[in-house]
């Protein structure tokens, strides 16, 4: 078991690799299924200042607070941190939007076909594709998606998070 | 309808006024600045930061646009109520005529005088009959 640096730039790269190489392979942001533009993912919160057109489909992938570490086991060498994932989904219409978040949620929550709740983080200090590791495990312990309802302005607005856990080992046992 | 309308003069017009309301002081003009680069071989994050903590990544300062005939509005105290208070937002609007605003499209922030304003939005273009008329937006460095 090794200590990972900068193990949190990791994570989000494995998560964001995960979740657009899903939108990706389903033909998302190539052509598109049911007739929809293009997406367009962002590894970022969409700003108002990014100039996109309004009726693109977008996907916006940010990250949220992390947790202290907690000890998974008392004396076993491994630890845990929770983050949030965030992944904003702005669509031309309401069905748009909506079934580009289920397609992001199936593949998080590990419905969608050849995927889990609990996979390997990928390391990409070497690799631009990144190589599994098997002493940091990534489990997602709760995904939601929601509609905000308060503002007409952003009414084909979705947003999926998604709690997720990181454990690894430590670095010196 | 016909519409007589002497562009050359009214261009002309446009950038007298905008001249004089210059700062005399080349210091206090305002210079456009684009966002720095990097640029590193290997695995990169989206940023093109590399993820091995050993490697360097050449960075390269943004260009550096100056001498840019622009009209310059200073907006404060244009305070909204919110939870935590009033919040005085610092902004400047800018006003460009489009060869002016071809140049510095794509800007990261504006300094003026040694502050920094960054980049919000452009508001919809505005004609003048063949000339095109652009609104940027920006808020100061610390209300970004």
């Amino acid at each position: 078991m090794t200590y990972l640096r900068h193990a949190p730039r990791h994570l989000r790269r494995t998560l964001i690799d995960r979740v657009s190489g899903r939108l990706v392979d389903l033909g998302w942001t190539t052509t598109p299924p049911l007739g929809a533009q293009p997406l367009q993912i962002l590894t970022r919160r969409v700003r108002e200042s990014e100039q996109i057109p309004a009726e693109a489909n977008m996907v916006g992938i940010y990250f949220g607070e992390e947790t202290d570490e907690a000890e998974v086991e008392l004396g076993g060498g491994l630890s845990s941190v929770t983050t949030r994932m965030v992944c904003d989904v702005i669509a031309a219409n309401d069905t748009y939007g909506l079934a580009i978040s289920s397609d992001i949620k199936d593949c998080l929550t590990g419905r969608a076909p050849g995927f889990s709740r609990v996979f390997r983080l990928r390391d990409y200090t070497t690799d631009q594709a990144g190589v599994p590791r098997d002493d940091h495990m990534i489990e997602i312990l709760e995904v939601t998606r929601a509609r905000p309802e308060q503002t007409e302005a952003r009414m084909w607005w979705q947003v999926v998070v998604a709690q997720v856990e990181l454990v690894m080992a430590g670095g010196d046992s | 309808m016909s519409v007589s309308f002497d562009e050359a003069a009214f261009t002309q017009g446009i950038l007298t006024a905008m001249a004089v309301g210059t700062p005399p002081d080349p210091a206090d003009r305002p210079v456009f600045v684009f966002a720095d680069t990097s640029t590193a071989t290997g695995s990169v994050d989206d940023e093109g930061i590399p993820f091995d903590v050993t490697a360097t990544p050449t960075r390269t300062p943004g260009a550096e646009v100056t001498d840019i005939p622009c009209a310059i509005e200073f907006v404060d105290a244009a305070g909204q109520v919110a939870d935590v208070g009033i919040l005085q937002l610092t902004k400047i609007k800018i006003t460009l005529l489009d060869e002016q605003y071809q140049l510095v499209k794509g800007f990261d922030h504006v300094r003026i005088a040694g502050d920094r304003y960054y980049y919000r939005k452009t508001e919809p273009p505005i004609g003048m009959v063949t000339k095109t008329i652009y609104t940027v937006h920006c808020t100061a460095e610390d209300d970004r």
